[in-house]
């Protein structure tokens, strides 16, 4: 069988450089500037997404908690005000960042008062025993 | 009959790049002497690897064990064909890279460059291992070992561009780390042994269900995300911050070869070309290939700075490696193996023309380059060798390989048979990004008369020592043995056919 | 003649002196103190050492206390599990003594004679846990241990008491729940010798007492132990404490709850009763999992690197939990039974002491305690931070670290009791190699801090400030270790010691049934 694409690949070639020799300009320049505009706009777009994405998770391990009363924030604004004009716009994206910023930067962890953790313990204690003697109880 | 030859010597090929590394610390603050060191390790390392092939030309395996980590796991080397010949190809380009590194690394002045030169050598020592192991978990220990190792070279510069670079490119491969290690538990779980058998690991279809294959399949894949298949592949470009002599070698050879050897690997030695054409795992495999082939050459098309235009023809030569592997025949598996030495040279021209291009003009964009043939000739021809080899035209390597690979689609039968044409495409976008340059930096008009000269003659040497190489390999593609350890190799791969219809 | 037999009771009541023996020399001459301590704990060791090989060789040891039999007297019992938790609790603390010296200088100037008394009740205490062979006896020692340990945990005074308090509060209740538990199988059995119980006990499982005793125990044990979710004293107590208390706590305290809890579990009830009255392994197995995950986030989120470590023992803990309750299920000799646990019990040790140690070489250094501040501290420390990083790797699992090593072994635990009839297990795997990640996020943040940041990179001239050498041999000689011992556990992996505990145990590859 004929190897048809290596003759065709050598034609390219020729026919690239006598498009150089009359035009002075690489031939294609359509797809050239499609790859430019659209494709890297789709790829950073998608690459953006991804990051922040990342991002995202970073910032909900930081302080759980936290994170998700402004995140219930951020949706309970976002629900108030569902189409955004023109106008509102700049308005919106600062009553987000305002969002974004009540973020505690250094102290993630909101530390356990002893309180808390004996009520803890207590709680994880019947739930202890109740799985284990409920179920024997109950049983035939 | 396959003999297995007991022997040290693999361990001494490994060694030399340890060794090298604690005399570069001991001797950090005399760089003349450290630098030494790695060029001497470098050209012993590469004697003794060359120094496996007789025996293994005769269709012997080199075997060297140390331990048994689980039963019928051994931590241990086992030197094939296949092995040596990214052996071969790291370690030869390893002193050629070393002498440029010195150059690159000398006329920036760079800053700690003892740690440069320390990573490098376990980066070598990271590749050789991957290269010379004889099961997964050996070739797992190395894969890390060369991941952990690569992070200082990437976030070399310190700063916050190359800190974010270093940070993506671990997140990537470790995470990819993950994905091995649960492939090479679930295979040993499996199939109770991790052994590279020539045809794939024979009871691994026996003992699994179809679905818990292409599972496995699916994780080896992941695994080696090294290879940058798309749309896994974004570590690659943003490593670019790296020094160029990091790129090239570690870019261009070592890092993203390991990738896409294991997955010649995991094909041919463990699942085996059988149990993949049976489990359908070749079309999978294939259309990863052909996506990543053709948005790499799109995404080349649109970059500006030439690093990155090459870092994206990596990514898509890289998928022809992968491409060739998933044909499943015998010419397209040749084509995919013959293809990592060859690729590796010729990239790695282009890689370090780039460097020597930013060293003696301090340019990194292409629009940027305009007139600088004719100020730096030697570097820019062997640019255009390079670039010709990319774009698959003789008188380069690159045009046996996708010869051998156009055979493998047409040997596949079937839809396959066509697939030529999509290589075609390729071929031809690769010429759309590449010629471009090589008209840009010869014919168009310099913008201002700049004074500037060929970059030093430590980075010249290697620059055109590959070029020439890239054209040997045509006339000659025996050279380093090359051919005929791919023979070989393919010999005891025995996949059917090699009869071109 | 001193015979081996005679050593238990030695380990534990040359300790005991030793301790008032500082007390009274350090009244004299202070520096006298730390190279008291020293001297002790090496001999102990080198006892220790004996008491492995003899246990490995000869069998399990019997010592009755005041000759005394049992069950009216104490009894120490040694065999394979003992002696080795003892070897590795001793030459953690050895190393942590000997990193003390100069560190305690610094930071605690005025208070050297009552931490290195207060030290050697704490190594009393651990030591007699292992050693014991009395179910109340063992309790009378974890209160020794915590007592010191809520003492020197305090020493830093300020925040630091704040920190041992709610330890003091929730070690306390621990303690109860254990107490309750030995009260509850005395009023049924009428004995509190271990062997004594395991011989009596298996005709009143039915009992709810019995069963109820041993939910104690787990219970109290968990709080000792710091299993999630039940680590609320943890974090803060390791951060405040002196970094070697701090390498100790988290490198051999709460190990050694583990091991308290795998001999109530094994030797006092048995795998029978565990897998069939009360079948709360299961429970402990997805408690540790999502322990491993949550202490893992909460490290990420940490700024204050002992807290961060403090946040990732809680994670390991889970670890070698899983291991422990994935030690019923298995049933390979290489990596069935306690093998994982015990392996991760050694390797937890070597990273976490590392670790901690580090962190506190670089408050020694220079106040440091906030990741951000550690900026380009590889080039004035470059020893140190090699240490730091080697353990980060392990850490992290690289082979051939410990890390990795431990990592497989569960991972193919999880999956040799998924295929053995609890499909569900596969999870854990999922978990392992989640969590690995996580590790790499909140590890390789330091990492990237010390070698990467800072300003003048270009400069050459920054100023050698490393630590004194009674110092940094400890921290070198750990963190080799976590690859040395990496590559010993791939070597030699079924281990004689570990073959004897789980034959013990009927555990692993000696699973009846």
């Amino acid at each position: 069988m004929i190897l048809i694409d290596e003759p065709l690949m050598f034609a390219f070639v020729a026919f690239w450089i006598i498009w150089m020799v009359i035009f002075k300009t690489p031939p294609g320049q359509w797809l050239i500037r499609l790859c430019e505009g659209p494709l890297m706009a789709f790829a950073r777009y998608i690459d953006f997404h991804v990051m922040k994405l990342a991002a995202f998770f970073v910032w909900i391990s930081t302080n759980p908690v936290a994170a998700m009363k402004i995140k219930g924030k951020e949706v309970k604004l976002k629900v108030e005000q569902p189409s955004i004009t023109p106008e509102k716009a700049a308005e919106y994206e600062r009553d987000l960042e305002d969002i974004h910023k009540m973020q505690p930067q250094r102290e993630p962890m909101v530390r356990l008062n002893i309180g808390t953790a004996l009520l803890l313990i207590l709680v994880f204690i019947a739930l202890y025993l109740l799985a284990m003697f409920m179920g024997r109880w109950l049983a035939p | 009959m396959i003999a297995e030859v007991e022997s040290l010597t693999p361990v001494f090929a490994i060694l030399c790049p340890a060794i090298a590394s604690i005399l570069i610390i001991l001797f950090g603050k005399w760089p003349n002497i450290r630098e030494c060191w790695t060029m001497l390790a470098g050209i012993l390392q590469f004697l003794i690897v060359i120094s496996m092939v007789p025996v293994i030309l005769d269709g012997n395996i080199i075997t060297c064990t140390f331990f048994t980590a689980l039963p019928n796991v051994e931590f241990g080397f086992s030197v094939d064909a296949f092995g040596l010949v990214f052996a071969i190809t790291s370690s030869f380009l390893w002193i050629l890279v070393s002498s440029y590194s010195i150059g690159y690394m000398r006329s920036l002045h760079e800053h700690a460059q003892t740690r440069y030169y320390f990573c490098f050598a376990w980066a070598i020592f990271g590749a050789v291992g991957i290269a010379l192991s004889g099961n997964l978990l050996t070739m797992f220990i190395f894969y890390e070992i060369l991941t952990v190792s690569t992070y200082p070279l990437v976030a070399h510069d310190q700063t916050p561009e190359a800190l974010f670079a270093g940070r993506k490119y671990l997140a990537y491969l470790l995470t990819a780390g993950v994905f091995f290690l649960a492939a090479m538990i679930i295979t040993y779980h499996i199939s109770g042994t991790t052994d590279f058998v020539n045809g794939g690991i024979p009871n691994l279809a026996a003992e699994a269900s179809r679905a818990v294959l292409v599972v496995l399949f699916m994780l080896f894949l992941l695994g080696f995300m090294k290879a940058a298949w798309m749309p896994f592949h974004s570590w690659l470009p943003t490593a670019m911050a790296a020094p160029t002599p990091v790129s090239a070698l570690l870019h261009a050879v070592a890092v993203v070869k390991a990738g896409v050897f294991g997955i010649i690997r995991v094909v041919c030695y463990i699942f085996g070309v059988d149990l993949m054409h049976e489990l359908g795992l070749g079309l999978l495999l294939i259309s990863i290939a052909i996506f990543t082939l053709i948005v790499a050459n799109l995404f080349a098309l649109a970059q500006d700075n030439l690093k990155k235009r090459l870092a994206y023809s990596t990514i898509n030569q890289l998928s022809l490696v992968i491409f060739g592997a998933a044909l499943l025949t015998h010419d397209g598996i040749e084509g995919a193996m013959i293809h990592i030495p060859f690729h590796a040279f010729m990239k790695i021209t282009l890689f370090m023309c780039a460097g020597a291009i930013m060293v003696a003009s301090g340019k990194k964009n292409i629009s940027d380059m305009a007139g600088i043939g004719r100020v730096m000739p030697v570097t820019l021809i062997a640019f255009t060798i390079g670039a010709l080899g990319m774009c698959a035209l003789p008188p380069t390597a690159g045009y046996l390989s996708h010869h051998l690979l156009v055979h493998g689609c047409i040997e596949a039968g079937g839809a396959i048979s066509y697939f030529p044409y999509i290589l075609l495409i390729v071929a031809i976008l690769d010429v759309m990004y590449f010629f471009p340059i090589i008209y840009i930096a010869f014919f168009k008009k310099p913008e201002g008369g700049s004074k500037l000269k060929e970059a030093p003659i430590f980075m010249l040497v290697p620059i055109v020592i590959t070029a020439t190489c890239s054209i040997i390999f045509y006339l000659y593609p025996d050279l380093f043995y090359m051919s005929d350890l791919v023979e070989t190799a393919m010999t005891s791969l025995n996949i059917g056919g090699g009869v071109h219809p | 003649m001193l015979s081996v037999e005679h050593l238990p009771v030695l380990v534990v009541v040359i300790s005991m002196l030793s301790s008032l023996t500082i007390l009274i020399a350090g009244w004299l001459n202070k520096k006298s103190c730390c190279f008291i301590a020293f001297a002790t704990i090496l001999i102990q060791f080198i006892m220790s050492l004996f008491i492995l090989q003899h246990v490995t060789t000869e069998g399990t040891i019997i010592y009755w206390l005041g000759g005394w039999s049992p069950p009216w007297g104490i009894e120490y019992v040694v065999d394979a599990l003992n002696a080795y938790v003892l070897v590795l609790l001793l030459f953690l603390a050895l190393v942590c003594v000997t990193y003390s010296k100069r560190s305690i200088e610094h930071e605690l100037p005025r208070q050297i004679v009552s931490f290195y008394v207060l030290f050697q009740l704490l190594i009393t205490g651990l030591c007699g846990i292992t050693l014991t062979g009395d179910i109340f006896n063992m309790y009378v020692f974890i209160e020794v241990t915590s007592l010191s340990a809520y003492a020197l945990i305090a020493s830093r005074g300020k925040i630091a008491l704040k920190a041992s308090f709610t330890y003091l509060v929730l070690g306390a209740i621990g303690a109860c729940f254990f107490l309750l538990g030995i009260g509850f199988l005395y009023a049924i059995t009428g004995t509190l010798n271990i062997h004594d119980l395991s011989l009596i006990l298996p005709s009143y499982y039915d009992n709810r007492a019995v069963q109820a005793a041993f939910v104690f125990f787990t219970v109290g044990l968990s709080i000792k132990m710091a299993l999630f979710p039940l680590h609320v004293w943890l974090p803060d107590a390791h951060s405040f404490a002196p970094s070697e208390i701090s390498a100790l706590l988290s490198g051999i305290i709460i190990e050694v709850s583990t091991y308290a809890f795998i001999r109530i579990s094994f030797s006092v009830y048995t795998v029978d009763f565990i897998t069939r009255y009360v079948p709360i392994f299961d429970f402990i197995c997805w408690l540790s999992a999502i322990g491993i995950i949550v202490g893992s986030v909460l490290a990420i989120a940490q700024y204050n690197l002992k807290r961060m470590l403090a946040y990732s023992s809680v994670s390991q803990m889970g670890y070698i939990m899983l291991a422990v309750g994935l030690s019923t299920s298995t049933h390979s000799p290489l990596w069935g039974g306690l093998n994982p646990a015990l392996m991760h019990i050694v390797n937890h040790a070597l990273m976490k002491g590392c670790l901690f140690l580090v962190a506190g070489a670089f408050i020694y250094k220079a106040e440091l305690w906030d990741i951000a501040d550690l900026k380009g501290l590889a080039r004035k420390m470059p020893y140190t931070c090699f240490g730091f990083t080697l353990a980060a790797i392990s850490m992290i699992g690289v082979p051939p670290s410990v890390g990795f090593v431990s990592k497989v072994y569960i991972i193919f635990a999880s999956l040799d009791a998924a295929s053995a009839g609890h499909p569900a297990y596969i999870v854990f795997v999922a978990v392992l190699l989640f969590s690995t990640l996580l590790n790499l996020v909140y590890f390789w943040r330091v990492v990237e801090t010390l070698y990467m940041k800072g300003e003048d990179i270009h400069s050459e001239s920054v100023k050698r400030d490393e630590l004194p050498l009674s110092m940094l041999i400890p921290v070198l000689i750990l963190a080799a270790l976590c690859i040395i011992v990496g590559i010993f556990w791939l070597i030699e992996m079924p281990l004689p010691v570990f073959d004897q505990i789980n034959e013990l145990f009927h555990l692993g590859a000696y699973a009846t049934s």
